[in-house]
């Protein structure tokens, strides 16, 4: 086994990655339902019955297009418009391990000062009991 | 590159040096020296953020003060192509203010900015 750098790991959105992403934040969290049965002799139970996947990017807001990204101005109007799309976050090689699904942008927040590069997060949260654990088909 | 860009454009306003070293050099005049940061995004470098650093050095506080003006208006309107390096924005950042350095008998103005551009 080996460390995995942090560059080989990437969000995408679609058929595009968003431009000019320095960081990811990817959460899973399992789902619990709690009971108290009789049967259990009063003591409590716990099942799992799903899973909650929210996750975030933060970018450099970039300007200009390619093929291969969404610019600002796409990840703007997707958020404003909670935009769904299928999503994969994992390694970059063929074989890695990736988490697919179907997520929303939920939301944007840009930070621009007067002394460096205007940045921004964008939230996602996956459309629950839509998505699977697979691997990378081909590498990027 | 960087330092090509900031001789260029500082030398026709001060005789400039870049900062390898002691120098020995006719008053007046200004040393600078740019360290590059890149910007680096997962999918590569997409730019770099050089602090540029300048000292203006003169004899007189008047004629330093001018130089520094004359050399803050410059850098901060570096912008486009200059010498191969394509700069997106040139900004101050911090300035010492002019002081007595007396071992050399001199007054010196230590200025920063930030120089950011897509390439080296």
């Amino acid at each position: 086994m080996e460390k995995k750098l942090g560059f080989d790991l990437r969000l995408q959105v679609g058929s595009k990655f968003i431009a000019g992403t320095t960081s990811d934040t990817f959460n899973i969290e399992g789902k619990r339902r709690e009971s108290i049965m009789k049967s259990d002799q009063g003591n409590k139970q716990w099942e799992n019955i799903g899973r909650a996947i929210t996750f975030s990017a933060n970018l450099y807001v970039m300007h200009g297009s390619d093929a291969n990204n969404m610019t600002i101005q796409d990840v703007r109007q997707a958020c404003a418009a909670n935009t769904t799309g299928y999503y994969e976050y994992g390694g970059d090689l063929a074989n890695d391990p990736i988490v697919t699904g179907n997520c929303m942008f939920l939301s944007i927040s840009e930070t621009s000062d007067s002394e460096n590069f205007a940045t921004a997060t964008v939230n996602f949260e996956e459309l629950e009991g839509s998505g699977g654990w697979g691997t990378r088909s081909s590498s990027l | 590159m960087i330092l090509e860009a900031l001789y260029g454009t500082l030398n026709p306003i001060i005789p400039a040096h870049v900062l390898i070293g002691d120098i020995e050099a006719e008053l007046p005049f200004c040393v600078f020296r740019a360290d590059a940061a890149p910007a680096r995004q997962k999918a590569g470098i997409c730019g770099f953020e050089y602090v540029v650093n300048i000292g203006v050095i003169d004899n007189a506080v008047a004629s330093v003060n001018s130089y520094s003006v004359q050399v803050i208006e410059a850098i901060e309107n570096l912008k486009g192509s200059v010498s191969g390096t394509d700069i997106i924005a040139s900004i101050q950042t911090d300035e010492s203010g002019i002081y007595y350095e007396n071992e050399n008998n001199v007054f010196m103005n230590d200025l920063e900015f930030k120089v950011f551009t897509k390439n080296r």
